[in-house]
């Protein structure tokens, strides 16, 4: 069955999705890394950066109102084309988020994205099919301060 | 002699032949072959269900028991048998090396050990709003795939790979194995107090797959039958 593709995403683009430490084992991700919530959130490399992605984490408010520690995200990408190839996708959404004025604790972000899957299986995929990404963090510490 | 009678020596000679290398089989080879209550369920020409049903089940209950010795009495005596010959200048019980001593599950016990971490995370360990991980889900888990992996053990004499073990965001516990020639993933989740494991696995170039759920508390020969693949 074909993916369905709500925005213009060729098959080189790449989502970017952040995963916490708990998630990565020998530098990889496990497939607990890829749980979706709705759609599974990802950042398409086409609006943003690794470094501003990882600073929009760290942007990001926890559930105690203290912001995120960036420390404990590593970034990994998947490409489309590789995304395509699974069966049992449904859809990737171009999902961006606007607030005006922005809230505090949650960052506007032009690249969001919504990858849409059911089953158990398309977690253990995309452990396999996904690449680290290095990020300058420094330069997130930077975006971080100028915000 | 009745046929009860006849059941009850025909167990006997079974017990016999588990229980001693020598065989101190006493069945009758010059039985009658005519004797149909010897050779089979008689045929109940009165209709007398009762008596059909217990002729069934004490042929079930031999068999069960022949079962039980032929894989531990008969098998262990035999084992020993080898080595009492007398060019034999060693005692050595091999069953114990085989069986006794490896215990299929210290792998495991092992990553279940350095996985009690996730018992201790509180709400919010991912940073974002993940809920903790219910003990009764991590243990009813823990004690799923032990049970996958001695079933496979007893019936293969092999011990199955350890998994990776990981809280998910929703609650729910992943126990993933990614090997060269096989992947798996099982997660455990709970519906009703009922804890359930949703699982894909496939061998290399999505060969074999199976995929499906299955109540934790009990062994699926299906699901068993495959991870003998986790090896």
């Amino acid at each position: 069955m074909d993916v369905k593709l709500n925005g213009e995403f060729s098959d080189n683009c790449v989502l970017i999705r952040n995963s916490h430490k708990q998630y990565i084992k020998n530098a990889k991700p496990l497939p607990a890394a890829f749980s979706p919530d709705g759609g599974m959130s990802t950042d398409w490399d086409k609006y943003t950066t690794p470094e501003e992605s990882l600073a929009r984490i760290g942007l990001t408010t926890k559930i105690n109102g203290e912001l995120k520690n960036t420390d404990f995200f590593n970034l990994f990408g998947l490409k489309v084309g590789d995304i395509k190839m699974i069966e049992g996708v449904n859809s990737i959404d171009f999902t961006p988020i606007f607030h005006n004025p922005q809230i505090y604790g949650k960052p506007n972000n032009p690249s969001h994205s919504d990858v849409h899957y059911v089953d158990v299986e398309l977690r253990l995929k995309f452990s396999e099919i996904a690449f680290p990404i290095n990020v300058d963090r420094s330069a997130v510490s930077l975006i971080i301060s100028q915000s | 002699m009745s046929m009860t009678q006849k059941l009850n020596s025909t167990i006997r000679s079974v017990e016999d032949c588990g229980l001693h290398p020598n065989y101190k089989n006493d069945f009758d080879l010059n039985n009658n072959f005519s004797d149909q209550t010897v050779y089979g369920t008689p045929i109940d020409i009165e209709g007398n269900e009762y008596q059909k049903k217990e002729s069934v089940d004490k042929f079930a209950d031999i068999y069960t028991k022949f079962d039980n010795h032929i894989q531990v009495g008969s098998i262990r005596g035999h084992l020993k048998g080898i080595v009492y010959r007398p060019h034999s200048y060693k005692i050595h019980d091999f069953w114990e090396d085989i069986f006794d001593r490896q215990n299929p599950l210290d792998l495991f016990n092992q990553t279940i050990s350095k996985s009690k971490y996730i018992l201790e995370l509180e709400k919010g360990w991912d940073d974002a709003d993940a809920p903790r991980i219910e003990p009764l889900l991590f243990n009813t888990a823990c004690k799923c795939i032990s049970n996958y992996i001695e079933s496979i053990y007893k019936e293969k004499f092999f011990v199955i790979q350890s998994p990776e073990i990981a809280p998910v965001a929703d609650g729910s516990l992943d126990f993933s194995w990614q090997l060269d020639n096989a992947r798996m993933l099982i997660n455990f989740r709970s519906f009703n107090e009922e804890v359930f494991a949703y699982f894909y696995g496939d061998l290399k170039d999505n060969k074999i797959p199976i995929k499906g759920n299955v109540p934790a508390k009990e062994v699926f020969e299906h699901l068993m039958k495959w991870m003998q693949y986790l090896k």
